[in-house]
């Protein structure tokens, strides 16, 4: 599992997830999220990750929240199916953009 | 027949006899048409067939005669041989010929009356039977009916209705998965606090240990102080209480900050054991109930369309339903034939008694009287007024022009 992060010049950054999204993933994911400058959008890229469970979930919601809740603007790119059928159940695209 | 030339007609018939009775026959069919009436025509054609050879047979001895008497006249002529057969009439072949005929209609009269009773037991066998598949199938509509009104209405407010049923259970869930992310979100997010919480505790020991260093530093700085109150001896002795209270301080500062490591420390573990819980909170793995919302969201697709499914159903069985009502009817209707055949049976056993009457007259007659030609043209006479008193009563008996033509209430 590896989360990077790029930043880029106007504020918004960019959220790489490859490999396994689960709670072994979150003191990585701790320190991507101190980066996130608030009030700024936010891609997350997640055609590397392989699985993601409900741990992971909640740390996208704090993705969310860093990057300013319900004001933030946060997309979600690729995913195979299995992980696009668990945004869809989480209902994920209410509260995010998933392209 | 033609009476002026009696022996012509006669020898006629005697050489075609076949040509009497289907002559008799193709008369009688217009009127009877039944196989029952071809025993009359038979009877009748029969009967006449015998009166006919016996008045053949009775001129050919009148004619001899006359020629026998001509030729004593004439007295020069051979007797002639002429065969003078001996006259016995009709009657006993009439009267045997009435038993075997009269027997045959008595047992035509016994079949026909239990043709009738059987049918009239069909019948009545499958009025009922129609009727109980009628209303068996109403009842079974009706259930049908009553069953999906339950399934897609509910009786009450409170009681099972697919498509409610449906609905909630997607909501519940949907609010079931809305919690277990926001456990999620907010065990990592506490975590993540317990996290920097460790990282001030640390700083707070590393300030604890800087403290306890300042006490090691003073409590050595009052040592060498004891010391150079010592050496300078008498002068010196004010400032050696001074160094051992110095000390003092130095010890009571160092027990200080061991008891403040040492409280210290049990709340780093008490926050350890915080972390522990917290991490096992966030770390469970909880797609056991995203996986159950899919699963759910499934079946109640499928439960919508099972309802749905439901509803075609019963239109069909309604739809069948009223066809079997209708064929039903039909059926009841069409057993109203057994009425028509019960009336036709009786005309037929009436027209059995009629010839069986006329036949024992006929037969009576001739063992009684005397036969000559003039008992034949009495007879030829009643044969045709009992024709055309037949004819008659046919013509007044009601007849039944359709089956259809009355309909039926069947409820």
């Amino acid at each position: 599992m590896t989360i990077s992060i790029q930043l880029g010049n106007d504020g918004s950054s960019t959220v790489r997830i490859d490999g396994r999204f689960d709670f072994q993933a979150h003191k990585e994911f701790r320190s991507v999220l101190d980066r996130i400058l608030p009030g700024n959008k936010v891609a997350v890229v997640m055609s590397g990750t392989e699985y993601m469970d409900s741990s992971a979930l909640g740390m996208l919601l704090l993705l969310r929240e860093k990057a300013g809740g319900d004001g933030a603007i946060v997309e979600i790119t690729g995913g195979n199916d299995a992980i696009r059928n668990i945004l869809r159940i989480a209902n994920f695209h209410k509260l995010f953009r998933i392209a | 027949m033609n009476r002026d030339h009696p022996t012509d007609l006669v020898s006629f018939l005697r050489a075609h006899p076949w040509a009497l009775l289907f002559s008799l026959l193709a008369v009688g069919m217009p009127f009877y048409g039944d196989v029952l009436l071809n025993v009359l025509t038979a009877s009748v054609a029969l009967g006449l067939w015998i009166a006919i050879g016996w008045e053949a047979t009775t001129a050919a001895a009148a004619s001899a005669a006359q020629n026998g008497r001509t030729a004593a006249i004439a007295a020069s002529a051979p007797v002639q041989e002429v065969a003078a057969p001996v006259a016995i009439g009709p009657g006993p072949m009439l009267s045997s010929l009435e038993r075997l005929i009269s027997h045959e209609l008595t047992e035509s009269t016994n079949e026909i009356g239990q043709s009738r009773r059987l049918l009239a037991d069909a019948v009545l066998k499958l009025d009922g039977s129609f009727h109980s598949l009628n209303n068996d199938s109403n009842a079974q509509y009706a259930l049908l009916l009553q069953l999906t009104t339950d399934m897609s209405q509910g009786h009450t407010e409170e009681s099972l209705n697919l498509s409610r049923f449906a609905h909630d259970s997607t909501e519940i869930l949907s609010y079931l998965i809305e919690l277990v992310l926001d456990v999620s979100k907010q065990s990592l997010k506490t975590l993540y606090t317990i996290d920097d919480m460790v990282v001030q505790m640390d700083r707070i020991f590393e300030l604890l240990a800087q403290v306890q260093k300042i006490a090691d530093q003073t409590k050595l700085l009052a040592l060498n102080a004891n010391i150079e109150a010592a050496r300078a001896g008498a002068a010196g002795r004010g400032f050696s209480v001074v160094a051992q209270e110095v000390q003092q301080l130095a010890n009571h500062s160092r027990r200080l900050n061991e008891m403040i490591s040492s409280e210290t420390g049990k709340t780093k573990a008490a926050i350890s054991e915080v972390r522990e819980t917290v991490s096992n909170v966030a770390s469970k793995d909880m797609n056991a109930a995203l996986e159950a919302k899919k699963r759910v969201d499934l079946m109640t697709n499928e439960l919508l369309i099972l309802e749905h499914m439901l509803a075609g159903k019963v239109q069909c069985a309604s739809a069948l339903s009223s066809d079997i009502r209708s064929n039903v009817a039909i059926a009841v209707q069409a057993l109203q034939f057994e009425d028509i055949t019960r009336q036709v049976l009786a005309h037929t056993e009436e027209r059995l008694a009629r010839i069986n009457d006329l036949l024992h007259r006929l037969s009576h007659s001739f063992a009684v009287h005397e036969t000559n030609g003039d008992l034949l043209e009495t007879w030829r006479e009643k044969v045709e007024h009992s024709r055309r008193e037949w004819q008659e009563l046919d013509h007044r008996s009601v007849r039944q022009q359709s089956m259809s033509s009355g309909d039926v209430e069947l409820f």
